[in-house]
């Protein structure tokens, strides 16, 4: 379960009674939730439901307003740079450099987040295992593709060694088979003890990868569930579900 | 933190180079500087000859002059040149306009002869292609293509709050694209640095001029750096940032530098030379005409002469009286000329004065000024010339009137005859540019409005650093 009751021991998110407003207008009311190591959490909702919010949150780009998140142990509040050190953000639109090859963007983007020149071999192994070729590594990122540019930056996530890893909508604009490239990677890094929370609308995605779920709806957080079996394969069931958590709220 | 400025330096280079838009302009660039360097040092190279040439013809005529009367020999008159410095060919400066030598003779202060302006059509159109006009004008332009979508356009594509999600400070991605941009400036500086250094081994007096203009110049791209950066910084968008930076450097560089200085002549007129030769002589005719028996200045300058001496007639004096009358009326001449020279002199002072309070709204201007000052091609190195000129001009007159005072007699003045060998005796000192603390003591100004710019500069980057952190939440 995504709930701070259920979750192991060490969760790597820790969200503890957080609310959050946009001038008076509140967006997110008492949210709690946990996310444990190897665990896909999905949070599902309509537009202006807050998931995005809840991502800037955890990630320390929006002041926190009350409650508490913690990510692997660090208070993001407290220490966002260094929470931010635990993360690997994908944006819904991944945006690299496509004056540089993949190796390129990759070993930038680690020195920016402080690592220091690491290797080729290390880099390749990591855009293998994020599933590019070391032929994508040494093309320029102009060629990429959107489904190319999200494994670029799951490779980076793999060479940081993260224990989170963010997803905003990260099916948007794929094809599916793309889409299923990508549930295969993230099913990969679950299984390696990377814990995932992916704000997403795309019930197909939510199928292929989650392990638990949780709504948003005007802000508030529905009863979190576990993604039964039967939902796993069946998008009709899953949207069942969401629907009735919507006429719940 | 220098490890990550490091980081993003290199990496800016790296994208730069792989720009479309880099090669072309750098080539454009660099095409420019050399053909500015090869027309700049083909005129160096003719202008010395013409100078070598023309004072070997000088000494030449002066040493053949035949046995004469000393007045012939203040209207054979002298030449006066300024010599070109090795930092002249980079900056013309005023030059162009004023010319570089002047002929000295009796009775009148020439101006100066034998300007660039005076000997080419296409100056006159289309003004001078030097290294310090590239330098000056187009390198800032050069880094506004290359540098404009520096984060504007990683602000577009989603990059800037990509990175900016992962890192500690924004400080470091803004002082790295600032020392990238920077380095593009500098790369255009090896030219001149290279010059400087040549500058420096053969002249080594210049080693401080030298140094205020690589200081110059390397302030000057820092500041265009800085200021690019926090444009696309600021921007929307790529496309909004060039928009601002063209605004920008059409103002700083282009609209300021040449209404500023045609204000400053609206405000405190200069009047023309022949202004001033009309005032010389209007001022002249107040004071006395020695060619006039009755003129009363001269009587009395006469009787004068004649109380001194205690003798009734001119004939009577032991010295030539018509030496004594020129000699006065040199004097006179030369009062009334510097007067009216000084007066324009002051004029100069003080639209220069009103430029420089202004001058601290574009460091264009102020490098202008800074760079023209250390290549000794300002306003001021000209009046210096001027002045020191006509110093020459009145001790060879006055001392030929001296000769024709007291070794020509009165009787049969006109007829008389000196040997050539008199001509040996008179003063004909080479003009000696001032030292390099002349063109430091006036680029001070200039000097102090660059680097209160640069200070601006990071003051705005390190501002802009906090407004980006707080809008990715950093």
């Amino acid at each position: 379960m995504a709930d701070s009751m259920t979750a192991q021991a060490c969760p790597i998110v820790e969200v503890t009674n957080v609310s959050f407003a946009y001038d008076s207008t509140p967006v997110l009311e008492d949210i709690s939730l946990a996310v444990a190591p190897g665990s896909v959490l999905a949070v599902l909702g309509g537009n202006g439901a807050g998931k995005s919010t809840l991502l800037k949150l955890m990630l320390g780009l929006l002041p926190l307003q009350s409650g508490r998140i913690r990510i692997d142990g660090v208070d993001v509040a407290a220490q966002p740079d260094e929470a931010r050190r635990h993360i690997a953000y994908i944006p819904e639109s991944v945006a690299v450099y496509p004056q540089l090859t993949g190796l390129e963007n990759l070993r930038y983007f680690l020195e920016l987040a402080g690592h220091r020149k690491l290797e080729d071999a290390r880099l390749l192994a990591a855009l293998e295992e994020a599933g590019l070729t070391a032929a994508d590594g040494r093309a320029r990122a102009s060629t990429y593709s959107k489904g190319m540019r999200q494994k670029l930056i799951v490779a980076l996530a793999l060479a940081r060694e993260v224990p989170l890893l963010l997803l905003d909508e990260p099916a948007s604009g794929l094809d599916p088979v793309a889409t299923a490239e990508l549930s295969r990677l993230i099913r990969r890094l679950a299984a390696s003890g990377v814990a995932t929370v992916m704000v997403t609308h795309d019930l197909i995605a939510v199928a292929e990868v989650a392990d638990e779920l949780c709504f948003l709806r005007a802000g508030r957080l529905q009863q979190d569930r576990q993604l039964p079996e039967a939902a796993r394969q069946d998008v009709a069931t899953l949207r069942s579900l969401y629907l009735d958590a919507a006429e719940q709220a | 933190m220098t490890h990550l400025i490091t980081a993003v330096a290199g990496n800016e280079w790296r994208i730069l180079v792989r720009e479309r838009t880099f090669l072309p302009g750098a080539i454009a660039l660099l095409l420019l500087l050399l053909v500015s360097l090869a027309i700049t040092l083909e005129r160096y190279q003719a202008v010395h000859e013409k100078q070598h040439e023309h004072t070997a013809r000088a000494d030449a005529d002066w040493q053949a002059q035949p046995d004469r009367h000393p007045h012939r020999v203040v209207h054979f008159g002298d030449y006066a040149f300024k010599p070109v410095g090795p930092l002249a060919h980079f900056e013309w400066g005023v030059e162009a306009h004023t010319g570089q030598s002047i002929f000295l003779e009796g009775h009148r202060q020439n101006a100066a002869n034998f300007s660039d302006a005076s000997e080419s059509t296409a100056l006159l159109y289309f003004g001078q292609l030097t290294p310090a006009f590239v330098l000056q004008t187009l390198l800032p332009l050069a880094l506004i293509f290359f540098g404009y979508g520096a984060i504007a356009r990683e602000r577009e594509s989603g990059l800037l709050h990509q990175i900016l999600a992962g890192s500690p400070s924004a400080a470091p991605l803004l002082l790295g694209k600032w020392l990238a941009l920077a380095a593009a400036g500098f790369a255009a500086l090896l030219p001149l640095a290279l010059l400087a250094l040549v500058a420096v081994v053969t002249t080594p007096e210049h080693a401080l001029r030298v140094a205020m203009m690589l200081a110059g110049y390397g302030v000057y791209v820092l500041i265009w750096s800085g200021l690019i950066v926090t444009v696309s910084g600021l921007a929307r968008n790529a496309h909004g940032a060039l928009l601002g930076l063209l605004a920008l450097w059409i103002v700083l560089c282009i609209a300021i530098p040449r209404v500023l200085p045609e204000l400053a002549g609206q405000r405190h007129p200069a009047p023309t030379h022949v202004e001033t030769q009309l005032l010389a002589e209007a001022a002249l005719r107040e004071v006395g005409d020695s060619h006039n028996p009755d003129d009363p200045y001269f009587n009395a300058f006469r009787t004068q002469t004649l109380e001194r001496y205690g003798v009734e007639r001119v004939e009577d004096l032991p010295i030539n009286y018509g030496g004594l009358v020129m000699a006065e009326g040199e004097r006179l001449t030369s009062e009334a000329y510097a007067q009216a020279s000084e007066r324009v002199f002051g004029q100069h002072a003080r639209q220069n004065l009103w430029v420089d309070r202004f001058a601290v709204v574009s460091p264009h201007l102020a490098l202008l000024q800074l760079s023209r000052s250390a290549a000794g091609t300002d306003t001021e190195h000209y009046i210096h010339f001027l002045r020191a000129s006509e110093a020459r001009r009145y001790a060879m007159v006055q001392a030929l009137n001296e000769l024709h005072t007291y070794e020509i007699a009165f009787q049969n003045d006109r007829d008389q005859r000196l040997g050539a060998a008199a001509w040996d005796a008179i003063p004909r000192p080479e003009y000696a540019p001032p030292d390099a603390r002349f063109a430091l003591a006036r680029s001070s100004g200039a000097l102090s409005i660059l680097l209160g710019w640069l200070l601006a500069t990071g003051a705005l980057l390190s501002w802009l650093t906090r407004r980006l952190e707080r809008a990715h939440g950093n």
